[in-house]
């Protein structure tokens, strides 16, 4: 156990590196000031070092790591707002691996596990049109695709003409697949609409037997991904804001010996312990399959995320003027945190989705 | 009031049981199966002064028969010596049963232990933890005046030595069962010249029935007179009831105040994780279906998020005390995340009930936070976020102390 969570750390220690120099905030400005889909160099680099691996099966290509190293990759790439479309192709893989089929498994995992492709995924919502036909021919559309836009391969939900619920497998750069990019108000990750038009699409393109508890443990893995991407977000904000108050003198002393904010600090610091808590055990839970699994990773989406709002709103007015300014860091962390609030569920959504395995849960532990 | 002891305690016995936990928790759910009466929330609904005061001995005698009235104390000073992960065990079982609290007993199983391990002669520790431990004795504990609260170290209580004895004036406030004890852990201002205010105080075990001690209850919002403050006229105090060293008093005070930090507010947070379940149940239950409302839904989810995120706390503080390494600041972040938590999670409930929970109820003693009427749990939540350090203080702590902000 002891050398598990030293081996986590370890790895997290040369993640950190790896992002403090490859995405430092000159790296990210320049992103940003590009129209480029990503950061090539840095997606690479990570390939190589196997981030993308280590949660993939060990027999389709991967490490065969647990949850919480998931958890602990997407926490530091919040922590450093990285530009890199890991959410889309992190998930892409998750779907394949819990209802892919041994020769989709075998066709798509070790090119995402090799980090060869950023991918994109989404969930069913009724903002999507994709319907095939029985002849097989995909038409419709599906707006604002997180990481689409610099996606080679999507996994994208659709519904046959029976209505029953499919994922499709889609080569982004086929021909007869339209793919517009979408910038989004945070500016670290960009979105794409998918559309085409009697696209044909073989067996072997298809997921089906898609059922609401893939569905369901979908939106689980996303919403962890996604509170972790918040915690370290706002984990980030919260220490530069820490040190801003330490240093920033208004009245002839550090703005931060005012109580006003020395309290809302604390507030931020407790509250913040708490949801780092929720986010390892929820990790945890998924790694021993437990069945309360679903019901803390959409708690942890829904409080976690809300959460990192909070501080990061915060860290905007904390920080006075200058955090209203687009020259200071604090909007890139703000919008992000913003953005994952949205992503594959509101806040809203996923309290909902926690309470409806409540009672359950409270009937497993009676 | 009449207390049926339905099994002979001896029938179970969880101290022959220790060299396995499982067994050992069969053991402790199985004596209090058989001793907890299963009415005694009922009974102590309405109950008089003096019956809640005869229930809860007769409790403590009942911890005391089955070996787990002092389950923390070493072996040395009589108690069990059980490891950490036992005590877990009997508090587990305890609040899944929903036993009672041992709420008078606190000052005198935690506080006054935790002050004489470390800092009491072992003659001090001869006489007052045989007295807890053999004859039940009552602890208060006399910390607080009206002009000391957070700013507690310019308290004005005045001891002056003459001779064998300390001759003690002042006033005292807050004293929990004050009225009931037999002592009184008590910090007094030897010097009141020192430079610095803590460094004049000293710390004396007072005799509650000494003469010119006067102890006079005060009603709390609630209703319940569960504290009171207490006078002290020329009190006099044989200079061997000082512990420590004269004019250390404030230094042993920060080991009285970290004993009730970890075991207790983790019986309570085991508590509430029983009780949650049961107040779902009665949100769903309800004709006019309260869970349909949004609002009230998700507020609810959300404190569930948090209660889950402050037992992870608990026990991730209980683990590194066990090895010794807590400052003590992380027992400062979980108390303001529980109190706030607390006083939340009661106020949603008070107001899913409507109109209907605002009737007068009458008070159901010895349930801490979940007596079933949450307007009352409610009302007694504001204990958590003034006693022990308001949130205020807790803010300012964690502020200066964790996040190295600048003092004022």
């Amino acid at each position: 156990m002891s050398s598990q969570s030293d081996d986590l750390a370890a790895l997290r220690a040369a993640i950190r590196d790896v992002l403090t120099t490859q995405a430092d905030r000159t790296a990210i400005r320049k992103f940003i000031d590009s129209n480029a889909a990503m950061d090539t160099a840095l997606w690479v680099q990570a390939a190589e070092l196997g981030w993308f691996s280590l949660t993939i099966p060990e027999e389709d290509g991967g490490l065969g790591a647990g949850t919480g190293t998931s958890l602990m990759l997407f926490e530091e790439l919040g922590r450093a707002v990285a530009p890199m479309p890991v959410l889309g192709t992190s998930l892409a893989a998750e779907c394949l691996i819990r209802a892919g089929s041994p020769a989709q498994r075998a066709a798509f995992l070790p090119q995402l596990a090799a980090g060869e492709q950023p991918a994109a995924f989404a969930l069913p919502d009724a903002a999507c049109s994709l319907r095939l036909s029985d002849g097989h021919r995909l038409s419709g559309s599906i707006d604002l695709v997180i990481d689409a836009a610099a996606a080679k391969l999507a996994i994208l939900p659709a519904t046959d003409y029976a209505g029953k619920a499919l994922f499709v497998i889609l080569d982004l750069t086929a021909a007869g697949v339209m793919v517009e990019a979408q910038n989004m108000a945070d500016l670290t990750r960009r979105a794409a609409r998918i559309s085409t038009n009697d696209l044909p699409i073989t067996d072997a393109h298809i997921i089906s037997g898609v059922t609401e508890d893939i569905i369901a443990v979908m939106t689980g893995i996303a919403g962890l991904l996604l509170a972790a991407d918040s915690l370290g977000a706002a984990q980030s904000v919260f220490d530069q804001t820490l040190d801003y108050l330490k240093t920033r003198e208004q009245f002839g002393k550090p703005i931060g010996s005012f109580q006003a904010l020395k309290h809302r600090a604390a507030d931020h610091h407790v509250a913040m312990a708490g949801a780092r808590a929720l986010v390892e055990h929820a990790a945890m839970l998924s790694e021993t399959g437990s069945p309360d699994a679903l019901l803390h990773a959409a708690l942890c989406k829904a409080h976690v995320c809300d959460l990192a709002e909070t501080v990061a709103i915060d860290a905007v007015q904390m920080h006075g003027g200058i955090g209203f300014t687009w020259e200071h860091e604090c909007h890139l962390f703000l919008k992000r945190i913003l953005l994952n609030s949205q992503l594959f569920g509101t806040t809203a959504a996923y309290f909902d989705l926690a309470l409806a395995g409540l009672g359950d849960s409270f009937a497993r532990a009676a | 009031m009449d207390q049926t002891i339905h099994a002979a305690p001896g029938d179970f016995r969880p101290l022959d049981h220790v060299a396995d936990i499982v067994a050992f928790r069969a053991a402790v759910a199985g004596w209090l199966r058989a001793t907890v009466p299963p009415d005694w929330q009922s009974r102590m609904t309405g109950a008089s002064e003096d019956s809640y005061v005869e229930f809860q001995r007769w409790w403590f005698s009942q911890l005391k028969f089955a070996g787990l009235a002092t389950p923390h104390w070493p072996e040395t000073w009589g108690g069990a010596g059980l490891p950490l992960s036992h005590q877990i065990v009997i508090i587990e079982e305890l609040a899944r049963i929903g036993g009672p609290i041992a709420e008078m007993f606190v000052i005198s199983l935690f506080h006054m232990p935790a002050t004489l391990f470390e800092n009491g002669t072992p003659a001090q520790c001869e006489r007052y933890l045989s007295g807890v431990r053999d004859r039940g004795e009552i602890w208060c504990q006399g910390f607080s005046e009206p002009g000391a609260g957070s700013d507690l170290s310019s308290l004005r209580t005045r001891a002056e030595r003459r001779g064998d004895v300390f001759v003690v004036n002042g006033q005292k406030v807050w004293s929990s069962f004050g009225m009931h004890a037999d002592f009184c852990l008590l910090l007094a201002r030897t010097n009141p010249t020192a430079p610095k205010k803590n460094a004049g105080i000293s710390y004396f075990i007072l005799d509650m029935r000494a003469k010119g001690v006067t102890v006079r209850p005060i009603r709390q919002i609630t209703g319940r007179s569960e504290f009171t403050e207490i006078f002290l006229d020329n009190v006099e105090i044989p200079a061997e009831n000082l512990i420590g060293a004269e004019n250390a008093g404030w230094q042993i005070a920060q080991s009285t105040l970290a004993a009730e930090r970890g075991l207790l507010i983790f019986e309570i947070a085991e508590r509430m994780a029983h009780a949650l379940p049961r107040d779902y149940a009665a949100l769903a239950a309800r004709p006019d279906r309260p869970l349909e409302d949004a609002g009230l839904r998700r507020a609810f989810a959300k404190r569930f998020a948090e209660l889950a995120a402050v037992r992870l706390l608990i026990r991730q503080m209980i683990e590194t005390n066990e090895h010794g390494q807590d400052s003590g600041l992380t027992a400062a972040v979980i108390k303001l995340y529980w109190a706030q938590l607390l006083q939340n999670y009661t106020g949603l409930m008070a107001n899913a009930q409507g109109l209907a929970g605002q009737r007068a109820a009458r008070l159901t003693l010895g349930t801490g936070h979940n007596s079933g009427n949450h307007l009352t749990d409610y009302l007694q939540s504001f204990s958590w976020t003034i006693a022990g350090g308001t949130n205020e203080i807790m803010r300012t702590l964690i502020a200066e102390r964790i996040l190295g902000l600048p003092r004022a």
